[in-house]
This record gives C-alpha cells, sequence and structure tokens, in this order.
C-alpha cells in the first residue's frame, strides 16, 4: 500500500505544498482532488519522482521512495500518466504497450498478478487497432492506450492524472468501467486526479482534498461532502454546515 | 558505351552503399542519444589496425579477418560509450560533439605514435577484390559484395528495430528517451545497443574499406566519417531511412559529376557535390527524409 505524509516542497517563496498527505490501499480507488492551484499535480510530481520533496515521506509496501528518480520508482511499482499524452507516435498500439512492458517482465516474474500485452489490449477494447501508428490515434483512443501502456508495467499503484479530461460521458463511464475492472483484476491501487467530480464521486472509494497545498478533509465521498471545509473550497465561505453542494448531486 | 554506364551505375551503388552503411552508423546513436559521432570514423580505423594486428598473429584467413574486424569494431565502440560518452550523456549537445571530436583526435594521434603514420600493407583482403564477369560485362567483385552486404545490414537493422523488443525500445528511445526510461527500461541498454549496432556496421565498412585499399591509415576513417555525416543531413539526420538514402545520393552524386564533367574540370567535383548539397538544404532544411521532431511537452 501507498503512504504518503508530511509533504512538504516550496518553489522560491510559494509553498505549494503544506503538510500534503494520501494514502492507497490495494484495491482501492482513491480520488485526489481540490482548486485550481491546490497542489495535487505536484503532489503526484512528488510521488512519481519527478520533484524532490523538502520534507515528508512516500512509503509503498515499507520501501521509501521519496527523492528517488522517476526510473526507480516506475520500476518500484507506481505507474502513472500524464495530462499530456506521452505515447511513442511511430509505434504501433502494440509496440507501445509491448515497451512499457519489458521491464516488468523481467523484474516481476513473482509479484502481484500482471495484465499480458493482449490482455490489456482486449481490457481497453484496442485489440482492433493494436496496428496503428500510436499517432494516428483519436484523442480518446490514445488515452486508453496510455493507461494502458502505465498498467503494462506491472504497477501497484497506479496514478491518474486527469485521466477524463477531454473525454466525452460516454467515453467517462467507460473509463469508470475499465478503472473498476483493472482494480479487480489485479489488485492495484488507483490515484486519480480529476476536475470532473461526478466522475470521481463515482469511482472512488475514498477521497483526499486538498487546498492551497494542505489536505484538508479525506473520506468516503459523501462524509467528505458535508465537510464545511470542502463546502467552503467548493461553494465559497459562508455557506455553513449541513448545506448540500450543488456537486454532491453528480454522486 | 553500355558497359561503361553500367561501370559507372555499379560505382555509384557501391560508394552509395558504404556512405550509407557509415552513415547509418551515425545516425543509430545519434537518434538514440542526440551525440554526432565523429570518433566513428576512429572505430572503422581501430578496427583495421586490430585485423592488421590479428593477421601479423597468423590469423589471416579473410573469413576470420572479417569476423574479428567486426567484432573489435563493436568491442570499440562500446569501449568509447562506457569511457567517453557516458560521462557527458546528460550534458549539453555541444559537450557530447566536442567529447566526438576529441576522441577522434586522440585516437587518430595514438595510431600516429603507437603505430605508424604511414600507411601499413595489408593484403589479406585482396582475394575479395576480382573481377567477375556477367554476361558480357565485367565488373568488380568487391562493389558487388559491398552493395549486397549493405543491403543486407539494412535488412537486417530493420529487422530488429521492428521486430525485436530491444528494437522497439530503441525506436521509442529515439523519440522520447524520457518516458521509456519511465517504463523501467534501462537507458545504459538501450544506449550500448546504438553503439554495438554502430560498432559492427563500422566493422563491416571497415573491410570492404581495407580490401579495396589494401593498407590502413591513421586517418582512413575520419574523411569517410566526413562523407556520411553530410549524407545524414541530407537525408534527415535522426533518421535511418534517412541516412541511409542520403549515403546512396551522394554515391550518385559523386560518381554523376564524376562522369559529367569534362576531365580538365574533374577537380571540381567535390566542389560541386556540396554545391548540390547546399541546394537541396536550402529547399528541404530539414533533409529530404527528416522530419522536425515534435518537441511535444516536455513539462511532467
Amino acid at each position: 500500500m501507498l503512504s504518503v505524509s508530511g509533504i512538504h516542497k516550496s518553489f522560491g517563496g510559494v509553498q505549494a505544498l503544506a503538510d500534503a498527505a494520501l494514502d492507497c490501499a490495494s484495491g482501492e480507488v482513491i480520488g485526489l482532488i481540490g482548486p485550481n492551484g491546490a497542489g495535487k499535480s505536484t503532489l503526484v510530481n512528488v510521488i512519481s519522482g519527478f520533484l524532490a520533496p523538502d520534507a515528508g515521506q512516500v512509503v509503498l509496501d515499507g520501501a521509501l521512495l521519496q527523492g528517488r528518480t522517476p526510473q526507480h520508482i516506475s520500476a518500484s511499482g507506481i505507474a502513472r500518466t500524464f495530462q499530456n499524452l506521452r505515447v511513442f507516435r511511430d509505434l504501433t498500439v502494440r509496440q507501445n504497450i509491448e515497451v512499457a512492458s519489458l521491464r516488468a517482465r523481467q523484474l516481476r516474474r513473482d509479484g502481484p498478478p500482471m495484465l499480458g500485452v493482449d490482455a490489456l489490449l482486449e481490457t481497453f477494447g484496442l485489440a482492433d487497432r493494436m496496428s496503428d501508428a500510436a499517432g494516428a490515434l483519436p484523442y480518446g483512443t490514445r488515452r486508453w492506450m496510455e493507461i494502458a501502456r502505465a498498467m503494462a508495467t506491472g504497477p501497484r499503484i497506479l496514478l491518474l492524472d486527469e485521466p477524463a479530461a477531454g473525454l466525452n460521458d460516454e467515453e467517462s463511464d467507460r473509463l469508470h468501467q475499465i478503472i473498476t475492472r483493472l482494480r479487480d483484476l489485479t489488485r492495484i491501487g488507483v490515484v486519480v486526479i480529476d476536475h470532473d467530480l461526478t466522475f470521481i464521486n463515482n469511482v472512488c472509494d475514498r477521497l483526499f482534498v486538498m487546498d492551497q497545498g494542505r489536505l484538508i478533509a479525506s473520506g468516503a465521498p459523501a462524509a467528505v461532502w458535508r465537510n464545511p471545509k470542502v463546502i467552503e473550497v467548493y461553494v465559497g465561505p459562508g455557506t455553513g454546515t449541513g448545506a448540500t453542494p450543488a456537486v454532491e448531486l453528480g454522486g | 558505351m553500355t558497359e561503361y554506364l553500367i561501370q559507372q551505375l555499379l560505382n555509384a551503388l557501391a560508394f552509395g552503399a558504404e556512405y550509407a552503411l557509415i552513415a547509418l552508423g551515425l545516425a543509430v546513436v545519434f537518434s538514440i542519444m542526440g551525440l554526432v559521432n565523429f570518433a566513428h570514423g576512429e572505430v572503422i580505423a581501430a578496427s583495421a589496425y586490430a585485423a592488421l594486428l590479428f593477421a601479423g598473429l597468423g590469423l589471416g584467413a579473410p573469413l576470420l579477418v572479417i569476423g574479428l574486424a567486426i567484432a573489435a569494431a563493436i568491442a570499440v565502440s562500446v569501449t568509447l560509450e562506457r569511457v567517453a560518452f557516458r560521462p557527458v550523456r546528460n550534458a549539453p549537445v555541444t559537450t557530447g560533439l566536442l567529447t566526438a571530436f576529441g576522441v577522434s583526435i586522440v585516437l587518430q594521434n595514438l595510431f600516429q605514435l603507437l603505430i605508424s603514420p604511414r600507411p601499413q600493407a595489408f593484403p589479406a583482403l585482396n582475394g575479395l577484390n576480382a573481377t567477375w564477369h556477367i554476361g558480357p560485362w565485367a565488373v568488380s567483385s568487391l562493389q558487388v559484395m559491398e552493395l549486397v552486404v549493405a543491403l543486407l545490414a539494412m535488412l537486417a537493422l530493420g529487422g530488429f528495430l521492428g521486430r525485436s523488443s530491444l528494437g522497439i525500445a530503441m525506436r521509442a528511445a529515439s523519440r522520447d528517451f524520457a518516458t521509456v526510461r519511465l517504463m523501467g527500461i534501462q537507458a545504459n541498454r538501450v544506449v550500448a545497443a546504438a553503439f554495438v549496432i554502430s560498432g559492427a556496421l563500422a566493422g563491416i565498412a571497415c573491410v570492404f574499406i581495407l580490401a579495396r585499399r589494401g593498407g590502413v591509415t591513421p586517418d582512413m576513417g575520419f574523411s569517410l566519417v566526413l562523407k556520411a555525416f553530410v549524407a545524414c543531413v541530407i537525408g534527415g539526420f535522426g533518421s535511418l531511412f534517412g541516412a541511409a538514402a542520403g549515403g546512396m545520393l551522394l554515391g550518385f552524386i559523386e560518381v554523376g559529376l564524376l562522369v559529367l564533367l569534362p576531365q580538365e574540370m574533374g577537380g571540381l567535383k567535390e566542389a560541386l557535390t556540396y554545391v548540390i548539397v547546399t541546394l537541396i538544404l536550402v529547399y528541404r532544411p530539414e533533409g529530404l527524409f527528416g522530419s522536425r521532431r515534435d518537441l511535444g511537452d516536455k513539462e511532467f
């Protein structure tokens, strides 16, 4: 399981993360939400090794990972996707996923259950397009491929950075099904960042709400949305306790 | 007349094949790590001196010499990567370029000091250079072999990059090394593979140069690598197909000028070659088969 605690990170004089935290057990889907600038992406960059935190711990199954390189963290079992899809455009869909599976096949022969390249193509509905160049895929399909590629590294934790951005309702539903299916098949933990709160409420078991670099609430979605601090951040100050925020309608 | 034209066609193909082999050696490394390896010519020369050494030790049978020369080129290429290029891998591009020039100069001088600045005779492969009579035409066996071997090497390289796992990883790395590393693939493995391939291509080129010249000099590779560099530029730097095509095209331009120019203007061959190259670049600055890289969004 992933446990992140006490993360501080400043850029110059700006404190981007102040005591940020989250945790995600295997087989769990958690959502990381908060207004723009809350520090969600910074936290994901710290967890995946793109940024070294000033203080705090990132622990995956007992191993300390903070400050390690992205390569090391990826090999340790944390995979991520990017807001801007970084696919290998010249390679076919199948080859994109194959590249990602190379190292995992060597590293984790007897690790947690892993989906093979064919199973991933099937799960993500990419089988009939597997010979197409990845650069030629429509946006939505490219996104499936990027998630499939992250899964091919055989992760224990999958970080999805705005996976629903740019997807239509139908594709969002499909993303929901895919995340649930992946979780059920492999028992990985999934951390989802997204602005689509309907999607987040539907797919996540627990939510972590950030504001100004701090964790302000966490727990089951229904409880989180009753939290006055969360209401204040999302609906505005002075709304008071007990009000039903508009966003909850989506859940 | 027909025989003359056929002979010149074969000349162009053979020269082109040699440039293509060497250009591919440059392009494979460049596409992965953005390094223009000007020491590639010294890999060729080192491989030739190694063959000379082996022949001196009595290992002079042609097939054995060929095998040993290619093995030596691979060993030298991989060693250079470990010793010279790995330490500057994350440095700016110009640092790599200067390192490659430095390595090239150091090696050439070592050959001069430790062996000799003068050409060393190398007759072991002269047997490859015969005249074959195909129908009514007499052709150089060496040129035919060079063409065939270069084509086979390119096919093998294409197959490797298209089918094998490591080859696919190399193609991915040539586009976006950072993301490939995120997939857990070790950079060292991909880079080493590029230098092995580059070394093997240098070794193959070395065998043909040796057979044609019958001798070894410290600077035997350097001028050819400059030509190969030009071939890469014409074809589009970073594109393997472009490197091969650029090499062939350069062979055709040179031989074409030789055929077309009156004898007293033969000295202008090089100058006109580069005029043509310049014209190509004016109209296609990215090279004939190069594409502007999508740099994409490289932030997190």
